[in-house]
């Protein structure tokens, strides 16, 4: 198991990763949910089919800018449009009654638009604020320096690892978004913010298994680079079966919660599911590379 | 160490019986409301307290809706202030946006006439007499004509407005608004001192009885306007709440196997820590009154996950002295603490991201990341429990 040796091969297969994300991001879009953008989700059932509700709600109801589709598990249909006003949503499901019977509301969700985009902002923050807050607590973790890594060279390859394992996930949400349509909530925020928690989770446990190899090996200096290359392997090496076993008992759970559970959720669960993957590749296969390229030995050192 | 795990189990379940559970919205139905609020009347020094006065206001309204534990708070976003209504399992949420919509903004102001003769016109100046000055209101009737009327009495701060208004519009008209209707245009005979007034018109009783409640339960101190809502109905979350409970055990089953299959006796162990933790993080979640919305299930569903971690590092570590050539109760203590450096680090960066989850966002994310904050420490806890164990049991071989 010869990270180091093989370390172009794994950090070329990240890099191409990455790049494919934020090239399908950029190319694909990431379509913001309803409730960064403001408007109306309205989940009913009735006893029409889909093209009927789409054609009456043109027509009759005079709603522009809307989708319908049916959600299998629910038998009903999810319409979005732009901001419904409740006095509208009242007059609505009147209009609806009157033409089509019996109408059961699961769901109505409506959201103004600058709550809306207040919320894209209060997101975004978070993420920086996340990034910046675990960058700082490595940094401040390992600050006790183990030569011959410093300690922000721990926190700097950190947050490598964690754009990785950010940008994965979203790119493969903007290619769902092509195919499936599928948008970013709140939600698929909130499993970025787990998954940067559980992917540092991991690097750590590598980490500090590699900072305590190298005290271990007692050198203060002059350590070439192959030696720190065999530390690294090694400290892997030993840190590996527990960080897959790890992600395997979460992926695990996931997975059913994936294909048993709750249909909103699964959005979130997927999200989830491919973070937790890359994170623990990225702890394994990205982070310990770039500890080891950053390396220079010194000819100052003896 | 059977005495051990039962001591610990023996509270959950006590407590299990006698606290309810706090079910989010997306499970037991309900509705999510956000209003803005409309301060541009209010003097900036006022503010704080306006808001929190039509907190107050609100909370007492939708408590009259039988519904249980409403939740009325304020959110403060940039400039504006919105409030955020709660309404758990409420039936008619029409209804429910009604009375709280519909709640009387109440304000009084000047009547002038611009132009003349035929073009006269009556316009109106706004005053700082409004609800928020009210302190009683009571039904009554005209002494001669029997007819209902609103009587008002004003708190003293409103009490020496309305004194210095009448006063400077005698003989000239005042206006009162509802809901930016007039109601009621009054010629103005006399300054009124005392704070006392009375809104007749052609109201019949009901009316009258109307809007006396609605004054007492507290006339609005600002506008509001719904700018959010979002309303489940029940009968879907039933089902989901049983699929994600369904998904949880058969996950929590599936990591049992795999423990006893890997790691053998210890892994029967960490099986039995694992349903301990279980028990004493649901025990905790009701103690703490955390919602638990979908999200939140889910939050607990993964630190069931995380929380075997904690036991793998532990094994791993401990075999690996064994491995070295410790002895069986070193080998474990050596394990455990070289083990425990890993655990607190690397759980304290999921911890950042609960904290930081729970203070941006709002209802549902913030239970989920209660739950997992709450899971990943009592997971920490149920390491250090686990320990105990093994070296109890390793001790007697």
């Amino acid at each position: 198991m010869n990270i180091i040796k093989h370390k172009n091969l794994f950090l070329a297969i990240a890099i191409l990763l990455v790049g494919a994300s934020i090239t399908s991001i950029f190319v694909f879009g990431l379509k913001p949910g309803m409730e960064f953008k403001g408007g109306t989700m309205w989940q009913i059932k009735v006893s029409a089919n889909r093209d009927e509700v789409k054609n009456f709600l043109e027509s009759g109801v005079g709603l522009k800018n809307f989708t319908v589709y049916p959600e299998e598990e629910t038998k009903s249909l999810i319409i979005r449009s732009e901001e419904i006003s409740e006095s509208d949503h009242q007059k609505d499901i009147e209009l609806l009654k009157g033409k089509f019977g019996n109408v059961e509301e699961l769901r109505f969700d409506s959201i103004g638009a600058t709550v809306g985009n207040e919320l894209k902002g209060k997101a975004t923050t978070a993420i920086l604020i996340a990034i910046l807050a675990i960058a700082l607590y490595i940094a401040f973790v390992f600050r006790k320096v183990s030569y011959p890594i410093k300690p922000w060279q721990y926190g700097v390859s950190v947050v490598i690892s964690l754009i990785h394992d950010v940008a994965i996930p979203a790119g493969v949400f903007a290619i769902l978004n092509l195919v499936k349509g599928i948008e970013i909530d709140i939600n698929f925020l909130t499993a970025l913010l787990v998954i940067m928690g559980f992917s540092v989770h991991d690097t750590v446990v590598v980490f500090d298994r590699i900072r305590e190899n190298l005290l271990k090996s007692g050198r203060r200096g002059g350590m070439t680079k192959k030696e720190l290359g065999d530390i690294i392997n090694l400290s892997v090496k030993q840190t590996l079966k527990r960080s897959i076993f790890t992600s395997l008992t979460v992926m695990m759970v996931l997975a059913f919660l994936l294909v048993l559970g709750p249909v909103s959720l699964q959005n979130f669960v997927l999200a989830l599911f491919i973070g937790i993957f890359f994170g623990t590749y990225s702890s394994i296969f990205v982070a310990s590379p770039i500890l080891y390229l950053f390396y220079k030995p010194n000819r100052v050192d003896k | 160490m059977a005495a051990v795990a039962g001591i610990f189990a023996y509270p959950n379940w006590i407590g299990g019986k006698m606290i309810p559970w706090k079910l989010g919205l997306d499970i037991v139905g309900g509705s999510n409301l956000v209003y803005e609020i409309d301060l541009s009347q209010v003097k900036d020094v006022e503010k704080a307290s306006v808001v929190s006065g039509l907190r107050d206001v609100i909370e007492k309204r939708v408590n009259l809706f039988g519904v249980s534990e409403p939740q009325v708070t304020t959110v403060k976003s940039g400039d504006s202030y919105r409030l955020a209504v709660e309404l758990a399992g409420i039936k008619d949420v029409k209804e429910a946006i009604n009375q709280i919509g519909l709640t009387p903004f109440l304000d009084f102001r000047e009547v002038i006439t611009l132009g003349e003769g035929d073009k006269a016109q009556t316009a109106f100046i706004a005053t700082e007499l409004s609800g928020k000055y009210i302190k009683t209101a009571s039904v009554a009737f005209d002494q001669v004509t029997r007819a209902p009327y609103v009587s008002l009495q004003f708190t003293d701060d409103g009490a020496k407005i309305f004194e210095t208004l009448t006063e400077k519009n005698v003989g000239k008209q005042i206006a009162i608004f509802l809901d930016g209707q007039p109601i009621e245009i009054a010629t103005v005979s006399e300054k009124i001192s005392g704070g006392s007034a009375m809104l007749s018109g052609k109201f019949t009783f009901q009316e009258v009885k109307d809007l006396v409640s609605r004054f007492n339960a507290g006339a609005l101190p600002a506008p509001i306007k719904l700018v959010s809502q979002s309303t489940i109905g029940a009968s879907m979350g039933g089902e989901f709440l049983q699929k994600a409970i369904i998904a949880g055990a058969l996950g929590t089953a599936a990591i049992i196997l795999f423990m006893i299959i890997f790691y053998g006796w210890m892994g029967v162990i960490a099986s039995l820590a694992l349903i301990i933790y279980i028990l004493f993080s649901l025990a905790a979640f009701k103690l703490i009154g955390a919602t638990m919305s979908l999200a939140a299930i889910a939050g607990f569903i993964l630190t069931i996950g995380m929380a075997v971690d904690a036991n793998i590092l532990i094994f791993e570590r401990t075999k690996e002295e064994l491995k070295n050539g410790l002895s069986k109760a070193a080998a474990i203590g050596e394990g455990f603490r070289r083990a425990w450096s890993s655990i607190l680090y690397s759980n304290v960066s999921t911890l950042i991201s609960a904290t930081i989850l729970y203070f941006l966002t709002t209802s549902f994310i913030k239970g989920f990341a209660l739950t997992l904050a709450i899971g990943v420490l009592i997971s920490m806890f149920s390491a250090i429990t686990t320990t105990r164990m093994l070296l109890k049991v390793f001790y007697r071989k």
